[in-house]
């Protein structure tokens, strides 16, 4: 046979979404506050509370932003979103918990992974839309944990996405407007 | 290879709407067209089609490692110098490809000619890859074509697997960008964006025009998220020379199809080859053109950058032309045998063949009135039997 076996569209069609596992996973913890996090014990105290701290700080930069408080509350829930601290007209979900990651090159004793000394080296926020109340996910929309304690997430997803500001707009698509492109 | 006629199923309109396919209809007239299909033999298929299609491919890839280390020929292929280092490295890191599509004269007999090679924004991919398919075991089920028949067409299947692959080794989200008022390119992005999305990518859409430049010279998305990686569905050779074009080498963001690809989206690659394979089956003879040359009967006069047949003018061994207008009149052009599409009734019908990372991944038929393929042809789907 050399034809697809089985074809689905989940996002042109009406299929649900899935997501696939990936390789090269990191180590990472997932709590919903600092309190549960002491409680389980794999990080210490005090380190609950600058994971913690960390997160919320991303939190302001990297959190999906709305224009409105309806577009908002769409994705997350009514009791869940806010006006944006730092303004600008701007709303977003509240953070519903934190996941702190450690990049590691080499792929050392599990348990050391995990409880190494030199803390973590990554800290997110991380939020639960109201279509799907069963995981956190993450800034970027990655699902990461159904439950706290620790979980292994792709490299990717272990960092928080990166913003900057943006000063200028429509640099590019003047050729296609000029020619009239529309595909090959 | 045989044109057969079929009845449509009577439901497709209302299941291509369902299913995202919006523009199979244009401007009112057909463009996906099933009230006929293509039959091939397997051996048409895997040694005519197949066989050289992959044969081609990597004679494409040893073109452009040739000419990222060759400043005069990518000055032939009028690749601004500034973006020759940017080109070159994006083929010496291994940047990947995913996909790109060849097309071919064929009639069944004979070798398979190279028109050209769709390597940067090839589109017509998800009437290929799925709603063919779709057609093929509805019609299968109902009984109507011959038992047994098959596809070439794994499309799909090989265009996951790239992006399962891809998943584990590149940065996300990944944005899919096309020109906010094109129909047909946001199709083949949104189903770029759907295999994607089936290989575990959060994949997102953002308009060409939409795309911002930050402080530091980053690409960002709305929300000012830097993009992480972007496929667009936009020729290189236009990003080369818009005003975002210089912050590429260092923007940081992964982009698909690769620099690289520059190489070969371009009618310039055409001469190119046959300089390198004279009297290569599968090619066409062809060589750069000096301006203001007269075009000579029995050759085609193209662009090095033309969308969709624009700008090509065809001088029949007889002296007879035919012309298609366009915005490219500015560009410098080569000149190719005139190697004329099959006629099958009262259309001239041409072979699309699919390359998925370095595989033959199916074929895509499309037919129009005319010798020259424009936007306007319309495409059938086919089957092949032992």
């Amino acid at each position: 046979m050399k034809r697809s076996r089985l074809l689905r569209l989940v996002l042109m069609g009406t299929a649900p979404f899935a997501l696939t596992a990936c390789d090269e996973p990191q180590p990472a913890v997932v709590y919903g506050s600092v309190e549960e996090c002491v409680k389980d014990g794999t990080l210490k105290p005090e380190e609950c509370q600058t994971e913690y701290a960390r997160a919320a700080e991303a939190h302001e930069r990297v959190a999906p932003r709305y224009t409105s408080y309806q577009a908002c509350v769409a994705d997350f829930g009514a009791d869940q979103c806010q006006a944006a601290p730092s303004g600008g007209g701007w709303f977003m979900p509240a953070m519903a918990g934190f996941m702190a990651a450690r990049l590691l090159d080499n792929r050392r004793d599990r348990d050391e992974r995990y409880y190494g000394s030199s803390g973590f080296y990554t800290s997110q926020p991380l939020y639960r839309s109201r279509a799907d109340r069963g995981h956190w996910r993450t800034a970027a929309d990655v699902p990461v944990a159904s439950r706290s304690g620790k979980v292994e997430v792709s490299r990717y997803d272990a960092k928080p996405p990166a913003k900057a500001v943006t000063v200028n707009r429509g640099g590019f698509g003047s050729q296609a407007a000029a020619r009239g492109f529309w595909g090959g | 290879m045989r044109r057969i006629a079929l009845p449509e199923r009577p439901h497709w309109r209302r299941q291509a709407e369902s299913l995202g396919f919006r523009f199979h209809t244009f401007d009112g007239e057909p463009y996906w067209d099933e009230t006929a299909y293509y039959a091939f033999d397997r051996r048409q298929i895997e040694e005519d089609i197949e066989a050289p299609t992959e044969e081609l491919h990597q004679m494409c890839l040893d073109l452009v490692a040739r000419a990222v280390a060759d400043e005069a020929m990518l000055k032939q292929l009028a690749i601004p110098e500034a973006y020759w280092d940017y080109v070159r490295d994006s083929w010496l890191s291994g940047q990947p490809h995913i996909y790109g599509r060849m097309d071919f004269g064929y009639d069944g007999t004979g070798p398979a000619k190279l028109y050209e090679l769709n390597y940067d924004t090839p589109t017509s991919l998800y009437e290929s890859a799925f709603f063919q398919w779709l057609w093929l075991e509805e019609q299968l089920a109902a009984g109507t074509l011959p038992a047994g028949a098959d596809q070439f067409n794994s499309l799909q299947e090989q265009l996951i697997a790239v992006f399962g692959y891809l998943r584990e080794r590149m940065p996300a989200p990944f944005y899919f960008a096309s020109c906010r008022d094109s129909l047909e390119d946001r199709g083949t992005v949104d189903y770029l964006r759907d295999c994607a999305a089936q290989a575990g990518f959060d994949a997102r859409w953002i308009a060409v025009e939409d795309i911002g430049a930050s402080v530091d010279g980053r690409y960002t998305d709305l929300e000012h998220t830097v993009l992480p990686a972007l496929f667009k569905l936009y020729p290189w050779e236009y990003m080369f020379r818009e005003e975002f074009g210089p912050l590429l080498p260092r923007a940081d963001t992964l982009i698909f199809e690769p620099p690289w690809k520059a190489i070969l989206s371009n009618k310039g690659a055409l001469p190119l080859l046959w300089e390198l394979h004279p009297g290569h089956p599968n090619l066409l003879p062809a060589h750069f053109e000096a301006p203001g040359a007269e075009l000579k009967p029995g050759w085609v006069r193209k662009p090095l950058f033309s969308r969709e047949g624009a700008n090509i003018s065809l001088r029949k061994p007889d002296g007879e032309t035919e012309t298609v207008d366009g915005p490219y009149g500015d560009i410098p052009t080569i000149v190719q045998a005139f190697h004329p599409l099959p006629r099958f009734g009262d259309s001239y019908t041409l072979i699309g063949s699919w390359i998925v990372a370095d595989n033959a991944a199916g074929i895509g038929i499309r037919e129009d009135a005319s010798l020259i393929t424009k936007d306007s042809s319309r495409f059938l789907p086919h089957i092949f039997v032992d």
